[in-house]
């Protein structure tokens, strides 16, 4: 390895740069920093109200911030930084355009219940992109299968288990063609027997390189399935690595006692 | 009974039901209408747009239609302002219903949780498209009962016009009156026509209910 010629690495598709957000006199966020490479997938873990669903949904605009700035792929997340200095809101049509490059699983599923499946993962790529029925419906039913669902491709959501509709869930994310994923915590309103299928779609979406942030509480999935596991606190990014740096040699006690307490809870 | 009575006046009859018709269209589309701009107004980000909409739902819900319409008909002629008995009764009744259905369009919209809106302004949907794909279809179809009730009484509602001369059914049902001393029969026929006129928009909405069920997750 010569040391005159640096590895090259690409910027990364997300900088998470100092973001701070408050709730009123409450921040909820304080001076966090991260990145993620295209194809990484973050894992965000920390205990409830650590800011860390707060910070996934700053990523695509659904929180407003008011201090720091998120960019995906060099674009600068819902608002623009003027000149000198001032930020202004960016237009509805922007912040949408930027939307529509990422994908986001909520932890409720959120299907449109008065669509079907297919019609589901179709709507906003026809709608949005105006792209034709035809291919849209093609790419949606390719993905209908690789979540295990496509003799499902009529059925309501009203009709499916939660399971299956957060499988739909993420097949309608991707049926977008979004160039990162957010995953809201897509497991916590499962039945335990349900959550393996649903963390079995995921794993495999790693696998094909899908850059993916996830915030979630299932530790043996984030360890197995990330590149890099971030663990927050009380609105602080604490400290953060690869999974193995994280869960074996945490550094931070605020982060030994989680992994304590999580371990207890496990038996593990 | 002189049923003879009324079938040699039917013609009479009919165009009296006509003309309810042609109101009760008038008045349907009008509050159609005007309760989206009234449930947009009640919905507004601006405080002073949800004052407008607010003070009108209540001014125009707490005065009789009997009322509006002797304002618009005889009131506005002393400002400059002459319009039809017919488009008096019309813009009236489209004024008074828009505030009821504008009410239960909100009721409709108020009752999808958020995270409808948000999963589609994630999917990069603008604001609009949300409302029209995905938030309107699912309050429509939720609202189709009380929807239904109010398109009965704009029907019903429409022989007021009657008080200022529009020869709708229930002025014809009058003439009818003056013509013979057959009050059980006329007003029995009457009354079997605006039963057939409403029976008629019923069955539409239950037929719309039908193709358009209200679905959860």
């Amino acid at each position: 390895m010569s040391d005159l010629i640096p590895p090259a690495t690409p910027a990364p598709l997300v900088v998470i740069d100092r973001v701070g957000k408050s709730f009123g006199p409450v921040e909820v966020l304080k001076e966090v920093s991260l990145t993620v490479a295209a194809g990484d997938v973050l894992s965000l873990i920390g205990p409830s109200g650590s800011g860390k669903t707060t910070l996934l949904r700053c990523v695509n605009y659904l929180e407003t911030y008011e201090r720091g700035l998120i960019t995906i792929a060099g674009e600068s997340v819902g608002i623009e930084q003027l000149p000198d200095g001032r930020r202004r809101r960016k237009s509805d049509r922007q912040i949408a355009a930027l939307r529509a490059q990422v994908g986001m699983v909520f932890q409720h599923y959120n299907l449109f219940p008065h669509l079907d499946v297919l019609e589901n993962l179709t709507v906003a790529p026809c709608r949005v992109h105006g792209e034709a029925l035809g291919p849209v419906r093609e790419r949606a039913l390719a993905l209908l299968e690789r979540v295990g669902l496509a003799d499902k491709r009529h059925r309501y959501p009203s009709e499916l288990s939660g399971g299956q509709q957060q499988r739909v869930a993420i097949a309608r994310a991707l049926t977008m063609q979004p160039r990162l994923l957010l995953l809201d915590e897509v497991t916590s309103a499962l039945d335990p027997e349900l959550v393996g299928e649903v963390l079995d779609v995921i794993t495999s979406l790693a696998a094909d390189g899908i850059t993916m942030m996830i915030v979630t509480h299932e530790m043996a999935f984030a360890r197995e399935v990330s590149t890099s596991v971030a663990f927050m606190a009380e609105g602080r990014l604490i400290e953060n690595g690869t999974p193995e740096a994280i869960f074996e040699a945490p550094h931070h006690e605020r982060l030994r006692s989680f992994m304590q307490r999580y371990r207890a809870g496990n038996r593990l | 009974m002189d049923f003879g009575f009324i079938l040699n006046n039917a013609p009479l009859l009919m165009e009296g039901a006509a003309m309810t018709v042609a109101l009760a269209i008038g008045a349907l589309l009008g509050a159609t209408i005007g309760g989206g701009v009234v449930a947009g107004l009640r919905m507004s980000r601006h405080a002073p747009l949800r004052c407008v909409g607010a003070g009108f739902v209540e001014i125009m819900r707490n005065t009789p239609i009997l009322v509006q319409i002797f304002v618009l008909y005889f009131g506005l002629p002393t400002l400059g302002v002459h319009m039809s008995a017919f488009t008096s009764a019309v813009l009236a009744m489209s004024l008074q219903n828009s505030a009821y259905i504008g009410e239960i369009y909100r009721a409709g919209l108020e009752s999808i949780h958020p995270r409808q809106r948000e999963a589609a302004l994630a999917l990069g949907m603008m604001p609009g498209m949300a409302l029209r794909v995905i938030l309107l279809p699912q309050a429509l179809r939720r609202v189709l009962p009380p929807l239904g009730n109010q398109f009965i009484i704009i029907i019903k509602d429409t022989s007021v016009a009657s008080t200022i001369a529009v020869a709708e059914l229930t002025q014809a049902s009058k003439l009818l009156l003056d013509r013979s001393a057959a009050p059980y029969e006329t007003f029995a026929t009457v009354a079997l026509i605006y039963l057939a006129i409403s029976a008629g928009v019923a069955g539409v909405l239950k037929l719309a209910e039908w193709r358009y069920p209200v679905r959860v997750s």
